[in-house]
This record gives structure tokens, C-alpha cells and sequence, in this order.
């Protein structure tokens, strides 16, 4: 399909635990189209981040990808071998990570590090690739980019180190960004440029990116379509507009509502009664039943699979299409009824 | 008129870098630069600013973790800016700290009703039975149950841990509490629940908070009145309510416009501020914002503005404002 550049097929994630196997991701489809933005959101444990890893094959043994399909640009990652995964990594995929520091080698100069997948993919001499990091400095807007080419990571600030990270991310022309709390880490005022900049970027070279948040306003400012997971799942599926203007599962309604609004002091801020149930004792049916305020003795029963919102009908999995969905059996009960 | 619960006088921290000598740049990092404001009683005082900005040293200062290199702190009319031994224990009995990660202030290897009876045993307040009692009585008031008493903090999650923190920090029944970034490291769906509880508490016990916080809407929702911060000064001090309807300094305008708001049919393309933080051991000239102000000239790259009213209540630190 040329509409799907990523495909993700009911990705299941699991680790061997003392206790039994655990599945963080357990279940998961999606797709993303060339160019496009969609973040993946959700709270501490939802599986949001070990998504993104087994894309990448990054996960930490002993976990591993344990059902599903993978399939980028028409080849399949999940089955790939880590020197395979490695030609895609960095040259056709992008990672950027929260912590700038922890991702850059305190002894190596930026200029080097931003060369280095230029040198390792595209097999450019040390003086052309220097040269071209310093345009891919400029590109993330360094101030004073050629001069900082020899400059080392503790000389830059969180926000320089993120653009860097940046550079390094682009410096292959990739076709997918996966960008994993970007801007968690840094102050607003930081967090707005970075944001801009990767919005800037990803218009004018076509780029698509997976954007991985735990903060809503993040989803509303930079996302063309988010995908709400709770407990290893995906429960919400729709246009940013959609998700913001027409929450349709629970969960999603009710996280919305707990974020503190800016504009006026609330009398009360709406809270999610008890909490995330732990990997190892999941409920049997939709993992939200216990906390949710609707549900249902159906709820309890069986896990729920995306409806589509608007009539209610069972959803097919990984389109990319700007459809609605939510995994609610409210929404089947009501498109019957209604 | 009613003495404030704290009188803050031109109070000053500096600290020493650590690799000073081998810097061509001047010897101290000055933290807090000569800020004066009041804490009424019974109120919520926020502190607001990005990092470095020196709200977190600040409020340490206030609950004595810190002594000042300059100025006054007056608690209830007495200086206490260089309390030592039994009358610096003494005032820590009615001025304690929420802190922000709360696993990293809980003792792994003591039990919940252990780690809340602790304050009671320093200060040698009541009998086995009577601080047991207290124990039980706070515990209920953060929202745990007495079967947690017996349990260890690993066994928490983060939103029942900073419920731990909070009842620790009242266990003493203290007036003031500094809240240093008490719901930045908790997921949203919870930290409204510390938000609700926090507030619940000052109502019900009467409390005095400083509230120190880089989140806007955190702010909002708890602060009676917001001090903003940057490099050191405070740039703008008014009601909360003021704050947020009309800001008046240009970095005040500039953080409220930074916030991403969870809100697609409010995007925005352009972003508000540009630069960095400067490096507070090199603050620039005149006014410390005046290098990434879209409205400074000379006199602002010379004079450095004084935190003052330039009508109404608001105080604002700006030649332009």
C-alpha cells in the first residue's frame, strides 16, 4: 500500500517476569502515511514508549516482540536481524530520545557525532561529512553553527543538545522521526522552539513522525492524528481535532478532563478514581472497567475491540485513513440502540 | 495591621561553582538577587519560573535548608535568617517541605507508620500511643488506610507516595509548608488528585503555602498569588487572578503564550520567545531579560528595572511594562 509507510499489526511486547510473562504492549495496530505526524499518548505503564522500541528492535532483552507484524516501506522489522535493524536505524528511521545528555558521547565532539551517521551510512569522507554537519547544524538553527562544530555536549544547553540530536536524527534524509518525549525534559519556553522546529522540519522535508508524549497540550499543538493507549493497548484512535473535540472512550474523556486549565481557576479538578492495575493482574475485560464510571457487567467480561464511533460497527485493523475509533462497548450498545 | 507570616528583605543567595578559579567569569553564582516580598497568612504564594531561575533555592531559604548570604527573613516579626540549633529545630516544627520526588525522600527501609512517626520522636512530642494515634489521624487525612502503615514506600505508587510526603510533612501540625514541584513528576490523572488534596488541606487546616512550580496551569489552579522569576529576580508579583487576565512583563506574556494548550483549534505557528536562559554566573547588563525582550533599549540594556507598582496592585519589574 503506497498510503502506509509504517504498518504496525498486533504487536505484542512481552517479558518473562518471576511472576509469569508480561505483555506492556499487548495487542497493538496501527499505521502512519508519508508525512504525516501522529503521536502516540498516554500515562506512565500504558506501553507507549516500549511500542516505539520494538519498531526500532531496541528492545531490552529479556523482552521481546512476541506476536505481530512490523512492516516499514514494505520491508518487515520484526523478524529482522540487529545488523539489519542497524542499516535502517539512523539512516532510513530517526530516533530522537527525552534525555538529550544520556544520548550524546560526552567525548566526542557535535561535529563528530553529527558526521558519524553520515560516514557509517553513506560512506562520506570525515572532511564532507564534517561539512555537511555543519549545514545540518544550521537546519536545527544553532546559533553560530560552523563555530560550534568542535564544541563538546557539556558545553551546550538542553535545548542545543535536543537540536543536535535533531541533526543527527535527519542527517540521512530519513522517511520516519520517532521521536520519544522530546520536550519532556525541557523548559516551556525550550519546549515551544523544539516543537516548532520539529514541525518546521518534518513540513519541508516530508517527513513522517511518531510522536511519543505523555502531555496532551503537546498532542494538541504538534500531532495530525493521536493514539490514546491505556495498559498495553490502544483504546482511541482519531484526527487530533476528533480526539480533542469529540472524545469518544472514557479514558480518554477522563484524562482530558484532569488536565488543569490555564485560562480559570476550577473549583474542583476532575481525577481518575483508583489506578493503572499492574501488568500482572490485569483485569479480564477492558482493562479501564475497573475505574470507569460507565461500565457495564459486559465490560468485565471481554476486552472490547475498536467500534468505529460513528456507526458503531467493528473496525479492521492498521488503516490510516482519518477514521474515528474507540475500544467501548458503549459505542456498539449505543449505535444498536440508537 | 496584621504581621505578614513572612517578611522576605532583600534576601540574597550566592553560591561558590565548584571549578570558579578556572572560569574568566565572575567568582559566585548568585541564585537569588536581593528579592523582597511578603507570605500572608493563610495564603497560597506561588513561585514561578523556568530552570535556574532560583524558585527552588528560594523556598529553601525560607524553610531554612539554606542560610542567606544577604537580607532578612522575618517569621511571625522574628529574624530567623541565621537560626541555629534548638531555635532553627524549633522553627522547622512549623515550617515544613513536600518535595518532588517522593520516593527519593522516603527511607526504602522503614515502614510507612515508622517514616510519619519519625518527626514526632525528633521533636519528642507525645507517648507511644499519643503518636501513634497522630499517625493514624494524618494518614486518614491524606486519603491512605491504616493497613498501609505496615508497608514500605517500594510498594506505592507515585500518587500514594506524595500522599506519604504530605502526611509527613503535617504529622507536626506545622503553619507553612513549601511545596517544592510537589505534582511535576506525576502523571496527569493523578496529580489532579495531590492538586484537589493540597487544596483540601490548606482550606481544612488553615495552612500557608509556598508553592514552587514550572507548570502554568498547576499554578492556576492552586495559587492565591503568583511571584515570577528569572535569573535570580523577581520580574513580576501579583494576584493570581491578575496574573493570568493581564500580565504585564514581557517574560511573564512570553511563558503564558509558551504553554502548549490542549486545545488543536488553538494551534499556533509562530513561537513567542526565542534565545535561551542566560548563564547565571554572566547575567547580562541592566535588566537580566532585556536580550530576548521584543521591546528593549538602551536605557534597559543599562538600568536594571526594581520590582515596583506601576499602578494597581501588581508589582513589575520593567522600564516598558
Amino acid at each position: 500500500m503506497t498510503d502506509t509507510l509504517l504498518s504496525v499489526e498486533d504487536l505484542v511486547v512481552a517479558f518473562p517476569t518471576a511472576g509469569g510473562t508480561v505483555r506492556p504492549v499487548d495487542g497493538v495496530s496501527f499505521g502512519i502515511a508519508p508525512g504525516e505526524v501522529l503521536a502516540l499518548v498516554g500515562e506512565s505503564g500504558s506501553g507507549k514508549s516500549m511500542t516505539a522500541l520494538a519498531i526500532m528492535g531496541l528492545l531490552t532483552r529479556p523482552g521481546r516482540i512476541e506476536r505481530g507484524r512490523i512492516v516499514f516501506d514494505g520491508l518487515s522489522l520484526a523478524d529482522r536481524s540487529e545488523a539489519a535493524m542497524r542499516a535502517i536505524r539512523g539512516a532510513r528511521i530517526g530516533m530522537i530520545f527525552q534525555e538529550p545528555m544520556s544520548s550524546l558521547n560526552p567525548l566526542l565532539t557535535i561535529g563528530e557525532q553529527v558526521a558519524e551517521p553520515l560516514r557509517v551510512h553513506r560512506g562520506l569522507s570525515r572532511a564532507a561529512a564534517l561539512a555537511r554537519a555543519a549545514e545540518l547544524l544550521k537546519l536545527v538553527e544553532m546559533p553560530g553553527a560552523a563555530r560550534r562544530l568542535h564544541d563538546y555536549p557539556h558545553q551546550f544547553s538542553g535545548g542545543m543538545r535536543q537540536r543536535v540530536m535533531i541533526a543527527i536524527a535527519l542527517a540521512c534524509e530519513p522517511q520516519l522521526l520517532i521521536a520519544d518525549e522530546p520536550t519532556t525534559a525541557l523548559d516551556v519556553t525550550i519546549q515551544d522552539q523544539i516543537l516548532g522546529l520539529i514541525r518546521s522540519l518534518q513540513r519541508r522535508m516530508g517527513l513522517a513522525v511518531l510522536l511519543i508524549t505523555h502531555d496532551l497540550g503537546v498532542v494538541a499543538q504538534a500531532a495530525d492524528r493521536a493514539l490514546v493507549m491505556y495498559c498495553g493497548r490502544i483504546v482511541e484512535e482519531a484526527t487530533v481535532a476528533e480526539v480533542f473535540a469529540r472524545p469518544a472512550h472514557p479514558y480518554t474523556r477522563a484524562l482530558l478532563g484532569s488536565v488543569p486549565d490555564l485560562a480559570a481557576r476550577t473549583e474542583r479538578l476532575r481525577t481518575i478514581d483508583g489506578q493503572v492495575p499492574a501488568l500482572d493482574s490485569l483485569p479480564p475485560g477492558c482493562r479501564f472497567a475497573p475505574r470507569c464510571a460507565m461500565r457495564e457487567a459486559a465490560c468485565e467480561r471481554a476486552s472490547p475491540p475498536l467500534f468505529d464511533v460513528a456507526d458503531g460497527v467493528r473496525a479492521g485493523t492498521a488503516a490510516t485513513a482519518a477514521c474515528h475509533r474507540a475500544a467501548c462497548f458503549r459505542l456498539h450498545d449505543e449505535a444498536r440502540v440508537g | 495591621m496584621v504581621e505578614p507570616l513572612f517578611r522576605v528583605d532583600a534576601l540574597g543567595k550566592d553560591f561558590v561553582p565548584r571549578d570558579a578559579s578556572t572560569r574568566g567569569v565572575s567568582q559566585l553564582l548568585r541564585a537569588v538577587v536581593a528579592v523582597s516580598f511578603t507570605i500572608e497568612e493563610g495564603e497560597c504564594l506561588a513561585l514561578v519560573g523556568e530552570s535556574g531561575c532560583g524558585k527552588s533555592t528560594l523556598g529553601r531559604l525560607l524553610v531554612r535548608l539554606l542560610e542567606p548570604s544577604s537580607g532578612r527573613i522575618a517569621y511571625r516579626g522574628r529574624d530567623i535568617s541565621h537560626l541555629r540549633g534548638a531555635a532553627l529545630k524549633q522553627f522547622r516544627r512549623e515550617a515544613q517541605v513536600v518535595f518532588q520526588d517522593p520516593f527519593g525522600s522516603l527511607n526504602p527501609r522503614m515502614q510507612v507508620g515508622d517514616i510519619l512517626a519519625e518527626p514526632l520522636l525528633i521533636h519528642g512530642i507525645g507517648d507511644r500511643e499519643a503518636r501513634q494515634a497522630r499517625v493514624r489521624d494524618v494518614l486518614q487525612r491524606v486519603g491512605l488506610a491504616p493497613e498501609h502503615l505496615g508497608r514500605y514506600p517500594h510498594e506505592f505508587s507515585g500518587g500514594q507516595r506524595q500522599r506519604i510526603g504530605i502526611a509527613r510533612a503535617l504529622v507536626l501540625s506545622p503553619r507553612f509548608v513549601f511545596c517544592d514541584e510537589p505534582v511535576s513528576a506525576l502523571d496527569v490523572s493523578v496529580q489532579a488528585q495531590i492538586l484537589n488534596l493540597l487544596r483540601e488541606l490548606q482550606q481544612g487546616l488553615g495552612l500557608t503555602y509556598l508553592f514552587v512550580s514550572h507548570n502554568l496551569a498547576v499554578v492556576r489552579q492552586i495559587a492565591d498569588r503568583v511571584a515570577l522569576m528569572y535569573l535570580g529576580r523577581i520580574v513580576e508579583l501579583a494576584t493570581a487572578d491578575e496574573l493570568f487576565r493581564e500580565p504585564r512583563h514581557p517574560y511573564t506574556r512570553a511563558l503564558l503564550a509558551s504553554v502548549p494548550l490542549p486545545d488543536p483549534a488553538r494551534r499556533r505557528d509562530t513561537v513567542p520567545l526565542s534565545g535561551e536562559i542566560p548563564s547565571p554566573l554572566d547575567p547580562p547588563s541592566g535588566c537580566r531579560f532585556h536580550p530576548r525582550c521584543p521591546l528593549a533599549d538602551d536605557r534597559c540594556r543599562a538600568e536594571e528595572p526594581q520590582l515596583e507598582t506601576r499602578g494597581g496592585q501588581t508589582l513589575v519589574a520593567c522600564h516598558k511594562a
